[in-house]
């Protein structure tokens, strides 16, 4: 990253876009104004991972289309309250499934590795609370 | 999924971001995918999830000078009165930014960040550039961000913790007078809520009255 202010090219907006319109269940991904949108940053990153691994690995999106297709229709399957409903829940699962099925890791691998994330309490290397600022630099005419 | 609360117990949220978190680790690991690369794409909604609820909290204190002293006092109570909560505990502290003081938030450990007011955190807020840079040269950070902020103007840089986070204040801008609270919130940028810039002049917005 060169400059911390750099933006998403244009074009990266309308190609996501264009990856999200055939979404299967499109009418069930959160929204805001129109916009997809995220309530938690686990959403996002699964989404992010999913069109970034389409994007460098080229593997066909409608491969993640039948996944996330198999893995609502899986969860409703199994649900007798569907009010617990959560798109990007389901995401996951297909993502998961996908990265089983082309050999990316095996379930056992990712129960193993979260297993060492929860682990570590949240923030661990950051809980106290700093009352004071960091830094201050000073105003005046130089 | 039991419906008690218990906080010795990771929740559901808790244990599919574990899942994410892990998966994105093993794909980086077997090099089949880089984080920059998620980052980038993660940055092309993150707008979408943007500060609405902070830019609301914001311009109801440059209307109501009795919520702005609450708001000052204990950020968590006065955020609550506009139904904004979430926050589990945590302390929130916002920094109010005046003609001879400019306040800019970092994390400089890892990106704790009040994400209830003011949405998911740019992935800029965690790098370490960013971290590292907002301590140094903060008015580099913000000349970076196009906002060239008059030498005579005191910045304080405060660091946001799991425990404790803050977000800013901006000045109301010039140019406002009879402003409706939703013409206001729409001057309040996300970036302007961490302190890297301020708030948007109302030349810069299409007026749409």
């Amino acid at each position: 990253m060169e400059r911390i202010s750099s933006r998403p090219q244009p074009e990266t907006r309308s190609r996501v876009d264009s990856l999200v319109d055939v979404l299967p269940f499109g009418d069930r991904i959160p929204r805001r104004s129109g916009d997809v949108a995220f309530d938690h940053s686990w959403e996002i990153r699964a989404f992010s991972m999913t069109v970034a691994l389409h994007e460098e690995l080229g593997f066909p999106w409608e491969e993640f289309q039948r996944a996330l297709i198999e893995a609502i229709r899986t969860w409703e399957s199994q649900q007798t309250d569907l009010d617990q409903w959560s798109y990007y829940e389901r995401w996951m699962a297909a993502l998961e499934q996908l990265a089983r099925s082309k050999g990316w890791a095996t379930r056992d691998e990712v129960d193993a590795r979260a297993a060492e994330i929860l682990a570590l309490p949240a923030n661990y290397m950051h809980q106290h609370a700093v009352r004071e600022p960091v830094a201050v630099v000073a105003g005046g005419d130089r | 999924m039991s419906l008690e609360h218990d906080h010795s117990a990771p929740g559901k949220d808790d244990l599919i971001a574990a899942r994410v978190k892990a998966l994105e680790a093993i794909l980086v690991e077997k090099g089949l995918i880089g984080s920059d690369a998620i980052d980038y794409m993660s940055s092309v909604y993150e707008n979408e999830v943007g500060p609405q609820l902070g830019a609301k909290v914001t311009a109801r204190a440059w209307v109501d000078a009795d919520f702005k002293a609450r708001l000052l006092a204990d950020a968590t109570a006065a955020c609550k009165e506009l139904g904004i909560g979430g926050m589990q505990g945590e302390e929130m502290i916002v920094l109010e930014n005046t003609d001879e003081v400019h306040n800019i938030v970092v994390c400089t450990l890892c990106s704790c960040y009040p994400w209830p007011v003011l949405g998911l955190p740019p992935n800029w807020y965690k790098y370490p550039a960013y971290r590292s840079r907002a301590v140094r040269d903060p008015r580099g950070v913000m000349a970076e961000f196009g906002f060239e902020l008059p030498e005579s103007v005191e910045i304080r840089v405060w660091d946001s913790s799991a425990e404790l986070r803050y977000w800013v204040l901006p000045e109301r801008p010039e140019g406002t007078d009879g402003f409706t609270e939703e013409q206001l919130a729409a001057l309040v940028t996300r970036d302007s809520l961490i302190g890297v810039t301020a708030a948007l002049s109302p030349d810069a917005v299409t007026a749409e009255v």
